[in-house]
């Protein structure tokens, strides 16, 4: 890994990157617009569930409209998240392949994009609890704000994925909002998941530990140790794979002899 | 420059599906020259330059080359939401090239050629804001930059005007005097008295015209 190309890499990609003025549009669109449906559609009244993540399961009590806030805090970091990892794998594929012909390592450009996607994403979750915070009032906001962090993370890592595996941005988006919608936008809200028939299968999709973490720290004082890391997990078992597909994809033939 | 540059293919097969296009092609340019590679649409001119240059791989047959390739794609493969300066930046670093801050792009043989090629600066314009003629200069640029030994052009001049088409030869001519070994795909070479050996793809094979 050489440092200076690793520095050019992340420079000259980051900039192509914000150039797309619709992703910007997203990012500061897509958070606004969901906390104020949230809040304006959640009621103010108690509302009881099971924390799973936590061994003792025990029940809490919280506001609908805080909870439904949290909710919609994770969804806006888990999409936009996704869309920005989508876009930095999908784009310019030809014209990586044709750096990697001129002299640039595979891993170099892997590596400028893990941190771009790492810094943006911890960006937006920030943004996103900062914004939240206006409306609500968390228990542990750096708590809540690490369960965005984690929500983008693994959702990132889902994008960049999905990302290597299909070339079109339709179909791209498609897999995305499809996986995104029933997961953190439905079946992981505690409310559907307290009675939900087949509790495992949830606890399998991508946003259970985020939004565990997310709201442990909201709304008690439980450790969030074990969802903190089943995230990260989950989260770097995407990335590797997506970085292993983009290596596939990005293979030459050097041609000495 | 390296001493001896060559290029080197044999038995070259690739097919895409049940269309073969490439069947036991073989090239060996070993002097050098500007050697032209002629065929109709669709007939693997493209595939071959592309198994050339090492961005895609053949189903059969091997591919050997001594020295710097520089590679010039059919479509501009240059980074849409980037300046021209931005983008010759990225591709120097990937050269191992040191830009400065003198001239225009910081390295004077990068000054010559864009100014051969009559490539605007367009300062803060971003590439998807350019015409199909400034993307195919830049396109060339790019595979030119770090004065290569081995130049593997697909139909690099197709938007260009006039006056560039025609530094283009001439730069082509100059690189043929340093001993370059120059490869054209194009469905039409008008300059056909420039061109040293000429092969047209034919039922997958490279054939001496």
């Amino acid at each position: 890994m050489r440092l200076n190309f690793l520095y050019t890499a992340i420079r000259l990609t980051l900039i192509d990157l914000v150039r797309n003025r619709f992703l910007l549009f997203l990012l500061f669109f897509v958070p606004g617009f969901f906390y104020l449906i949230a809040w304006l559609t959640n009621p103010d009244s108690p509302t009881a569930f099971r924390l799973a993540s936590v061994e003792e399961e025990p029940v809490i009590s919280v506001s609908q409209q805080d909870l439904g806030l949290v909710f919609i805090g994770l969804a806006a970091s888990g999409l936009i998240a996704s869309f920005l990892a989508l876009n930095l794998m999908q784009r310019n594929t030809n014209e990586n392949k044709r750096l990697i012909l001129a002299g640039f390592k595979t891993q170099e450009l892997i590596a400028a994009k893990f941190i771009i996607t790492v810094c943006l994403i911890s960006l937006v979750a920030i943004f996103i609890g900062l914004m939240g915070i206006i409306l609500m009032d968390p228990g542990h906001f750096p708590g809540m704000t690490l369960g965005y962090i984690l929500c983008g993370f693994v959702y990132g890592s889902y994008g960049m994925l999905v990302g290597s595996v299909l070339k079109r941005e339709l179909e791209g988006i498609l897999f995305i909002v499809l996986l995104a919608n029933i997961d953190v936008g439905w079946l992981q809200n505690p409310i559907y998941y307290a009675d939900a028939q087949n509790q495992l299968v949830i606890e399998y999709l991508p946003a259970f530990f985020p939004s565990q973490v997310a709201i442990a720290s909201a709304f008690t004082d439980y450790s969030i140790s074990m969802a903190t890391l089943g995230s990260l997990a989950y989260g770097l078992l995407f990335m590797l794979l997506s970085f292993l597909l983009f290596w596939i994809n990005m293979r030459i033939s050097k041609h000495t002899g | 420059m390296n001493s001896d540059p060559y290029i080197r293919a044999a038995g070259i097969a690739k097919s895409y599906g049940k269309n073969k296009v490439l069947a036991d092609a073989d090239l060996n340019l070993e002097e050098g020259g500007i050697y032209g590679i002629v065929g109709e649409n669709g007939s693997g001119k493209t595939t071959m330059m592309k198994i050339l240059a090492g961005c895609m791989f053949p189903d059969k047959g091997s591919v050997f080359c001594s020295g710097k390739k520089g590679f010039c794609p059919q479509e501009p493969w240059v980074f849409r939401n980037l300046t021209i300066r931005e983008n010759i930046q990225f591709f120097s670093r990937a050269y191992g090239m040191k830009l400065t801050s003198e001239g225009r792009y910081g390295n004077a043989h990068i000054d010559h050629i864009a100014t051969t090629f009559r490539m605007p600066e367009y300062s803060g314009v971003v590439c998807k804001k350019m015409s199909g003629g400034t993307l195919q200069k830049l396109n060339l640029v790019l595979a030119l930059l770090h004065d290569p030994d081995i130049i593997l052009l697909d139909e690099p001049y197709s938007a260009f005007d006039w006056e560039t088409y025609l530094n283009f030869w001439e730069y082509a001519l100059e690189l043929r005097m340093k001993g370059r070994i120059i490869v054209i795909v194009s469905h039409l070479l008008y300059d056909q008295d420039k061109i040293d050996a000429k092969w047209k793809i034919d039922k997958g094979k490279l054939v001496c015209d």
